[in-house]
């Protein structure tokens, strides 16, 4: 699925399981593999190259390709190989080596720990990192750890794991405290048709797709299965990471489209979208993100997308297995989140709630926020239109008419709003209530209503519909700018002032599915895919080399082919909700 | 350098209360501008730490003014030329208030990282957030709030701000609240009601530490308050209250053993002995495992630190007489404290032989102490020193709670461990290391090897007299200003600074051990002498010292290795809590002693 001679190899994404904290990846910068752990208290992880891996024979380092499917990795060399996989208990990592040794190196910071016990294991401690332990299973395992008193750490040193005539193997434990020895392992290659069977029930999750698009779907499983954490430390339940190593957290709205993309499974679409409101405080807020460590910032949180996912839910998928226990939790939790948004986003009661920060909106650098906050932004309108109508199917499925009717009426009260105040004819201007002032900007999120779809007016989705499919304006090869390509503040290398990136292009294409564009949908959702299927799973794309108004070359960042992150789940929920509808 | 309760030093010591992570700090030494003041949140930001995270200013008709201040556990007071401006905290946790009637205003200046936020909500209040440092609400009660803020969109930033309060009619009344997670408008108390309230807390608390010697009470005050601000409410991770070794700086944390310390501080208060005690064993693991240290952002298990508390409750129960201890508490430590011992005899005793190893520096306490320099697994005499008196200590709970089969069992193991130690680790002239791999003997000039005091009386009498005359020997480790934690003839000792933690320096808690083992040993006169020592060197600097860097600083060692600790980052407030308990336990033994003749 990814390797050194595949079209994306580790660099984009680690080797790793559901649920596990250890992973393998190529780091861009050195071209190394590297043993990570993924658990820091930063959402871009501090150490994400944390002990180099190489493959010996004879004492030198020998050349290696490697390749990969869900449940192992293999470095081949000339003269053996090194395999990778997980017990069934993902904490554990397994390794094999035969005919060539594989060497582990690191060098430790201060207070770091690492002991040599008398059974012959090696206990490694990182510091806000965890601790990993090396056991022996076959073979052997040599290491040169010594220990430094004055840097209260070990000095740098290398572990090897030695076969002989017959493969040496090896267990990797990942954990924070103790670890007891456990009395026996599996069988490693029974280890490894464990992990591949859980994958294969996993992406029975998902409906099929059209056939140029299966390959790429399938990895967009895998990056999406392996990026499940928890439950573990503040971790409650399993949520879905952007990234093992990049973007080392889950965010609130992200688990929204993965819930959209498991069309064959709304029992697990509907956890996922519970999940977050584990984390719902008492007046009402959800977090921007969260981790095993918890959470590294609660000064913002996410666009309200969860009632737009209820309704994807409740009108697409065969929903006999959720029952009014589901309905009900669902509806205590969002109303309250929706009311947070209409009390605790709006300090002086305009009805109309804002955002107080651009990380709000999912769009952290849009020129949407060039003229300051608080903001009634109009995408931020059109999820809570959603989230009343939300609101009210799920009290109506309660029986509860007149919460019912309350939430149809606020859902309509917003609409109106837009419509009525916002709507300028070509767009959805904002609003700033300290300023008093309407605001038209190049940011696609003043285009964004498209996403109620037949809720609007026919004329609005029309021209909606043509500036988004206009290649002077939004329209480009990879998929819809985020910001006016005749905009003076586009920035192509920008995630949000030019780049496309996977939520925008969600909400577009399915409202002008729904609003009855169900060709030009097609047609730039075709781009879209397309684009991902040779630039990769990447957050923001585009296929610009020079940039429209500034002039200058973009490279790509260092993190790869593509400009942006590396691959994320997010991306590939996204790919799989889109390859399953509206490109079929 | 501070002279009185009511005249403390804010450049060292932070402003704050007991159980509040906000504090103020003000920076005598800033070289422009003037004296600043800076208002920041005790929190742990792996990116480096926000001493200065909002730097305030007074103001008058709106220009920055020149000021001094005077601060007291319960008031700071702001003095201009025309007027003052006076800040408390609040009964309402976490909140700030900030009044003057004398024209004069204050501004507040924030420098912003990107994604953080400010936002003015438009009802008069103002909402900040910061990465890792929580969220703060600017509101006036009375008063005028301005600000210039601006958003950067392109670099995802507020461009730097400044806040102004600003009197209306000659009064300006305001607050500054903060939350971790959100922050709602506040109904403020009334501030001299708030002034008196914490002055009484401090006052009580103040109570509950131990009386001194005379000279030694103005020490004692501003060794309560430290112990006062140190002490912090649970939050996130925290799930009970625990002491912090700093407001501000490099250990915003609190560390296992360290709470033990203070639990023999106060152990008048029964109630505050088993809860802070208690504090570190909910966070213990399911083996039962206690971390290195914690803050309310994390919990660090990458090493542990010594089975402390057992000395800690040693002392406590002594004090406290076995009968007046409560049943309850006894029952809330026995489980988790003879899982605590469990722990270290099943997980660091690999060759099964009864003695326990440290696996790190850091689970010793004396991190680069020379017991480790051949490396680890280590067998230390100080660990079976301390794990001798937890199992005692299970013993002495096991009774109280009617439990006297355990008791027995606890007792004898106790026994069985101490009369190891000897067999193996006493050499005839001291206490010796073994690595644990091979059995080799280390013959490490360590303080740690002279823990074993700690054991008082358990110990024979040649033993006793032996390590007694190494400690008061100035070649080895007396000095006029406490132990030092290597003894001056080894040839590591290292006490150059910044350089080595536990090579030289002379360190608080080696003087609590010392000083209570020899005591508690029958030597009297080398305890009270030490005590009076280090009691008298506080005295001299004006706080309860947690170490010493000495004028002549020495090293015998071949190569300089790095600092365990970086004495050259600056930073306001950046005192340290750990001296503190060990200032009043010593005290004590001095105040008993004087008291007697």
């Amino acid at each position: 699925m990814f390797g050194t001679n595949e079209q994306f190899n580790l660099e984009r994404l680690p080797f790793s399981v559901y649920g596990a904290f250890l992973s393998v990846y190529q780091d861009v910068n050195d071209k190394k593999m590297y043993l990570s752990i993924c658990r820091g208290f930063q959402p871009l992880l501090e150490r994400p190259s944390l002990m180099e891996l190489d493959v010996f024979k004879n004492g030198e380092s020998v050349d290696f390709t490697y390749s990969c499917s869900p449940s192992k990795l293999t470095f081949t060399a000339d003269d053996g190989t090194v395999e990778f996989t997980y017990e069934h208990d993902p904490s554990v990592m397994r390794i094999r080596a035969t005919g060539v040794t594989l060497r582990i190196r690191y060098t430790p910071k201060m207070h770091e720990g690492g002991c040599r016990l008398a059974n012959g294991d090696i206990e490694l401690g990182f510091n806000r990192t965890g601790k990993i332990k090396l056991v022996c299973i076959s073979g052997e395992m040599k290491a040169d750890l010594q220990w430094n008193y004055l840097t209260v750490s070990p000095y740098p040193f290398d572990v090897e794991l030695i076969p002989g005539a017959e493969p040496a193997e090896m267990a990797i434990h990942e954990y924070v405290s103790t670890c007891p020895r456990w009395d026996s392992y599996a069988e490693f290659d029974m280890a490894a048709k464990q992990k591949e069977k859980e994958f294969e029930e996993f992406s029975e999750n998902y409906t099929k797709v059209p056939a140029a698009y299966e390959a790429m779907a399938d990895k967009a499983k895998y990056m999406v299965w392996h990026s499940y954490l928890g439950p573990r430390g503040f971790l409650k339940s399993p949520v879905v990471y952007m990234h093992k190593l990049y973007m080392n957290r889950a965010f609130g709205w992200q688990q929204a489209f993965h819930a959209m993309a498991m069309r064959n499974n709304a029992g697990e679409a509907w956890r996922l979208l519970l999940s977050f409101f584990d984390y719902q405080n008492e007046i009402g807020g959800l977090p921007d993100h969260i981790s095993d460590t918890g959470q590294a910032t609660y000064i913002t949180t996410k666009p309200p997308i969860q009632g737009y996912a209820v309704l994807y839910i409740l009108n697409g998928f065969p929903c006999a297995e959720l029952s009014e226990d589901d309905y009900r939790s669902m509806y205590d939790k969002l109303s309250a989140y929706t009311k947070w948004w209409f009390i605790h986003h709006d300090h002086i009661g305009t009805g109309y709630p804002s955002y107080y920060h651009p990380d709000e909106s999912g769009y952290d650098e849009s020129s949407t926020f060039d003229e300051g906050l608080p903001i009634v932004s109009p995408d931020l309108l059109s999820y809570m239109v959603f989230n009343c109508e939300a609101c009210a199917r799920l009290a109506g499925l309660l029986g509860n008419g007149s919460e019912a009717e309350y939430w149809k009426q606020e859902g309509k009260r917003l609409l109106d709003y837009m419509i009525n105040v916002l709507w300028d004819g070509e767009q959805f201007e904002a609003y700033l209530p300290g300023k008093k002032l309407l605001y038209k900007c190049g940011s696609i999120t003043q285009l964004l209503p498209i996403m109620l779809g037949k809720r609007l007016p026919d004329t609005i989705a029309a021209r909606l519909v043509s500036r988004l499919t206009d290649p002077g304006q939004f329209s480009t090869d990879c998929g819809f700018s985020t910001e006016n390509l005749q905009s003076e503040k586009v920035v192509m290398r920008m995630f949000t002032r030019g780049a496309t990136v996977a939520p925008t292009q969600f909400f577009l294409l399915n409202g002008m599915n729904d609003a009855g564009y169900c060709k030009e949908a097609a047609a730039e959702c075709a781009k879209y895919l397309n684009a991902l299927l040779y630039k990769g799973l990447a957050l923001g794309i585009h296929s610009f080399r020079v940039e429209p108004i500034l002039k200058q070359t973009i490279t790509a960042e260092s993190t790869g082919m593509s400009v942006g992150y590396p691959f994320s789940s997010w991306v590939g929920s996204v790919f799989l909700a889109l390859a399953e509808t509206i490109a079929r | 350098m501070n002279t009185s309760i009511e005249d403390l030093n804010l450049q060292m010591l932070a402003f704050s209360k007991k159980d509040n992570r906000l504090y103020l700090t003000i920076d005598d030494e800033a070289q422009k501008n003037g004296d600043r003041i800076y208002l920041s949140v005790t929190r742990d930001d792996p990116k480096g730490f926000r001493y200065n995270l909002i730097t305030c200013a007074p103001t008058y008709k709106g220009e920055t003014i020149d000021f001094t201040y005077s601060a007291s556990p319960w008031l700071l007071t702001i003095k201009t030329e025309h007027g003052i401006i006076e800040i408390c905290y609040d009964s309402i946790p976490e909140l700030l208030q900030i009044r003057s009637d004398d024209g004069l205003g204050i501004c507040f200046h924030i420098e912003f990282a990107p994604h953080e936020m400010f936002v003015d909500r438009l009802d008069g209040s103002l909402e900040i957030g910061f990465t890792s440092m929580g969220q703060f609400l600017f509101d006036t009660v009375s008063g005028l709030q301005a600000h210039d803020n601006r958003w950067i969109g392109p670099r995802m930033q507020a461009a730097p701000t400044t806040i102004r309060w600003e009197p209306k009619n000659g009064s300006l009344l305001g607050y500054v609240y903060w939350s971790n997670e959100y922050v709602t408008r506040q109904q403020v108390n009334g501030f001299d009601d708030c002034v008196a309230e914490n002055r009484k807390d401090y006052e009580y608390w103040l109570s509950q530490l131990p009386p001194l010697p005379e000279r030694f009470e103005t020490v004692r005050q501003i060794g309560a308050y430290v112990f006062w601000i140190s002490h912090q409410r649970p939050l996130l991770v925290l799930k009970e209250p625990i002491m912090y070794m700093m407001r501000s700086g490099i250990i915003q944390r609190g560390t296992t053993w360290q709470q033990s310390d203070h639990a023999m501080a106060c152990w008048r208060n029964q109630q505050f002995v088993f809860d802070i005690v208690h504090s570190f064993f909910s966070m213990q693991d399911e083996y039962g495992m206690l971390p290195d240290c914690a803050n309310d952002r994390d919990v660090a298990f990458t090493a542990t630190k010594p089975p402390f508390q057992g000395f800690a409750l040693t002392w406590a129960l002594d004090h406290l007489g076995d009968d007046a201890v409560d049943g309850e508490q006894c029952a809330r430590i026995y489980e988790p404290l003879c899982r605590w011992v469990d722990w270290w005899c099943r997980f660091r005793d690999e060759d099964r032989d009864g003695l326990m190893c440290y696996m790190h520096g850091d689970e010793c306490g004396l991190d680069d102490a020379s017991i480790f320099a051949e490396g680890v697994p280590v067998v230390s005499p100080d660990l079976q020193a301390y794990l001798a008196l937890c199992m005692e200590v299970c013993g002495r709970l096991a009774k109280i709670l009617g439990l006297q089969d355990e008791a027995e069992e606890h007792f004898a193991r106790s026994e069985e461990l101490i009369r190891k130690m000897i067999r193996r680790l006493w050499n005839g002239d001291q206490f010796v290391c073994l690595l644990e791999k091979s059995g080799r003997i280390l013959c490490s000039q360590s303080i740690c090897n002279y823990i074993p005091i700690i054991l008082g009386k358990r110990l024979p009498q040649e033993i006793i007299r032996k390590m007694t005359a190494d400690l008061m020997d100035p070649n080895k480790f007396y000095t006029d200003h406490g132990f030092r934690s290597e003894s001056f003839d080894s040839p590591l000792f290292d006490s150059s600074s910044p350089g080595p933690f536990a090579l030289g320096m002379c360190m608080a808690i080696s003087q609590l051990l010392m000083t209570v083992g020899l005591y508690e040993a029958g030597e009297k006169e080398a305890a009270l002498k030490n005590a009076k020592n280090w009691c008298e060197l506080s005295l001299e600097r004006g706080y309860p010292v947690t170490d010493i860097i000495e004028k002549d600083q020495v090293s015998h060692r071949k190569s300089n290795g790095p600092a365990v600790f970086n004495a050259a980052v600056k930073y306001t407030g950046k005192f340290v809590s750990w001296g503190t308990p060990v200032f009043f336990v010593l005290g004590e033994i001095l105040n008993e002693a004087e008291k007697e003749n």
